[in-house]
């Protein structure tokens, strides 16, 4: 362990000490590997990457998320220990504009077992950090990607409508393209060509995923492939199954309302519980346990700060699988750039080698954005 | 002497016989003096010209860092080796020859997938049901990346592979392939079937023009000479059209 800075007069460090941070000093150089395998390739074209001796690849840390994890898997007992975290230093990515490195600092709480009360405390925690730093008139934007995946599970979509959905959130170009996608009448026996012969058809048509499995199974064997390698028969032939049932419907019109409704919510804080209890009570969704974690952590942010300058967004979130549910970002000054980010990601320590989901959340705040000028608002990246 | 116009010309195999049989047909024959180890060559009769015998990867590459002022390669390897090709690189024509497709091929036993979205979808449920992300074998890193962030998939992995792609699926060593087939016969040997719209690019050999070569008069005017004399459609209008981007100020 290190000691920790001095930044902003060690307020810094008195404030994320408080909260039970232990101050990690982290190498600039991790094996590039984690960050792929959690963010998905598309994140190499943002990263710095460098060899080994051996050849083995290594990325300049583009975040420290991945690294305090790490060093929480490392000492041993992820599930069992909770235990918080602070950092400061640079971060490297590869950006259109602007420097490839910044300082960042941050904090993540791993393990706890509140979620409600956790997410509140982080959140204050981060709206504390960034007053200490001296910005003033900040905006908190909060979003939850637990409560969008739970309207997806009550409107009853197929599976494979929930997971395209879900990965267009936070996303809204995407989002929209895919809405209307699914909104559009589908083309009737789409994919009936990648049928192989007679069998296959009648199996496929009678329904019987056994037997089309089967089909499947011979297969694979003619074709070579080593067993359990990859995707295997069942998978494929239920898959298929079900990619022929969609195809032959659509999202409906009163659907597809109900969606862009909830993501068109953009209402501060204090009036998104009756308001969002009063959209699943018009949908006769059941929203129950969603809503109720909403409503506790609305009230626990309620008992640490001011909430007149939060918002809650329906459509706010991320893209990315590991987060599971709030998420936030806060500007400060009247500009629009984001000063600090922060979110839960229950499923990233399970990604990075944990036997089983651990809890977490955290926030990074970018330090090359305060005590600068900034762009003014309207004219910055996001 | 004045710097000669360098000319890339492919150093083996099919290219270099169907390059070399293009010059040919346009009355120019190239001159490989010291036999087919030698490295730099001439055309008889035209002085001013050097030769440069490269592997069709390493002419897009000397194109773009502009050590040659023209060259012969393809059209996949420009995109795939030389970042920011379209500011590096002009392609003056396809040359009718080196054709091949850069595609995305899965297993034909994936019966339910015959899309690219059929993939993005097998990916974003890959992780959940085996514990890893959705892998692709592929020597074509950047098509790749960028073809599968324009249809909006992110979560997958690439794996390296500079031989025998076509094999890994079956060995197991990757789900699907991003790969280069002419007739398909090799990725149908393999059991592999192209995605409906898994066209990534479909490539040619080209003349391709260095933008960042050093481009004085005498040598353009040796190599419109040149490119004139090459039985192809438009090429000579190409490579204006190269030379006229070069003269656009910077800024």
């Amino acid at each position: 362990m290190t000691s920790a800075p001095d930044t902003a007069g060690g307020a810094l460090a008195r404030l994320f000490g408080e909260a039970g941070a232990t101050w990690l000093d982290l190498a600039v150089l991790h094996p590039v590997e984690p960050f792929l395998e959690a963010a998905g390739e598309d994140i190499r074209r943002r990263i710095f990457v460098t060899e080994g001796a051996s050849g083995e690849r290594y990325c300049l840390r583009p975040d420290f998320t991945i690294p305090v994890c790490r060093h929480h898997l490392a000492i041993g007992a992820p599930a069992k220990n909770a235990a918080r975290y602070a950092y400061e230093g640079l971060v490297f990515r590869r950006q259109d504009a602007g420097a490839p490195e910044r300082l960042e600092t941050g904090f993540e709480a791993i393990g706890g077992a509140d979620e409600a009360e956790d997410d509140a405390a982080a959140l204050a925690l981060a709206a504390q950090a960034i007053a200490a730093l001296g910005a003033t008139d900040l905006q908190i934007r909060i979003g939850d990607i637990g409560l969008f995946t739970a309207l997806l599970e009550a409107l009853d979509l197929p599976a494979a409508w929930r997971r395209r959905l879900r990965r267009s959130f936070g996303v809204p170009a995407l989002m929209k393209a895919n809405l209307a996608r699914l909104a559009e009448p589908a083309v009737p026996d789409a994919g009936e060509n990648t049928l192989v012969d007679a069998k296959f058809a009648r199996a496929a048509h009678a329904g019987d995923t056994k037997a089309l499995a089967a089909l499947v199974t011979d297969m694979l064997a003619t074709h070579g492939h080593i067993p359990g390698a990859g995707r295997n028969a069942a998978e494929i032939a239920g898959r298929y199954l079900d990619q022929l049932a969609l195809s032959e419907t659509h999202l409906d019109a009163q659907t597809l309302a109900l969606l862009e409704a909830y993501l068109a919510i953009d209402l501060p804080l204090a009036e998104a519980d009756d308001r969002l209890a009063a959209f699943a009570g018009e949908a006769g969704l059941d929203l129950a346990g969603p809503l109720a974690l909403f409503a506790a952590r609305a009230a626990a942010i309620g008992e640490r700060m001011a909430t007149d300058n939060i918002r809650f967004a329906g459509g706010f979130g991320r893209p990315l699988d590991y987060y599971t549910g709030l998420v936030f970002q806060i500007t400060a000054g009247g500009h629009d750039d984001s000063i600090a980010g922060g979110g839960r990601y229950d499923r990233l320590m399970e990604m990075l080698g944990a036997a089983a989901p651990v809890p977490a959340i955290g926030f990074a705040i970018r330090l090359d954005r305060l005590g600068k000028p900034q762009t003014p608002a309207g004219e910055g990246a996001p | 002497m004045s710097d000669p116009l360098v000319i890339a010309i492919p150093s083996k195999g099919r290219m270099q016989e169907k390059t070399e049989a293009l010059f040919k047909a346009g009355g120019i024959a190239v001159e490989k003096p010291g036999g087919s180890r030698n490295y730099r060559g001439r055309l008889r009769g035209v002085d001013d010209v050097e030769i440069a015998f490269l592997s069709a990867s390493e002419i897009a590459r000397e194109l773009a860092a502009g050590r040659v002022h023209l060259g012969v390669t393809g059209e996949d390897l420009v995109r795939e080796t030389v970042p920011d090709a379209d500011n590096r690189i002009a392609l003056a024509s396809p040359l009718g020859f080196g054709r091949a497709d850069v595609v995305v091929a899965v297993p034909q036993a994936w019966i339910d997938v015959s899309s690219m979205e059929d993939l993005d979808d097998v990916a974003a449920g890959f992780r959940a049901g085996h514990g890893r992300r959705l892998r692709i074998a592929t020597k074509y890193w950047n098509l790749t990346e960028r073809f599968f962030a324009s249809h909006g998939i992110a979560l997958y992995r690439i794996v390296e592979s500079l031989g025998a792609t076509e094999g890994a699926p079956a060995a197991g060593l990757a789900d699907a392939i991003v790969d280069i087939t002419s007739t398909g016969a090799t990725l149908h040997a393999n059991h592999l079937k192209i995605l409906d719209d898994g066209v990534i690019l479909r490539s040619e050999a080209n003349l391709a023009v260095s933008l960042r070569a050093a481009w004085p008069a005498p040598i353009r005017t040796v190599a419109g000479r040149i490119v004139d004399a090459l039985p192809v459609a438009e090429i000579a209008g190409g490579l204006q059209r190269a030379f006229a981007r070069m003269d656009i100020p910077a800024g």
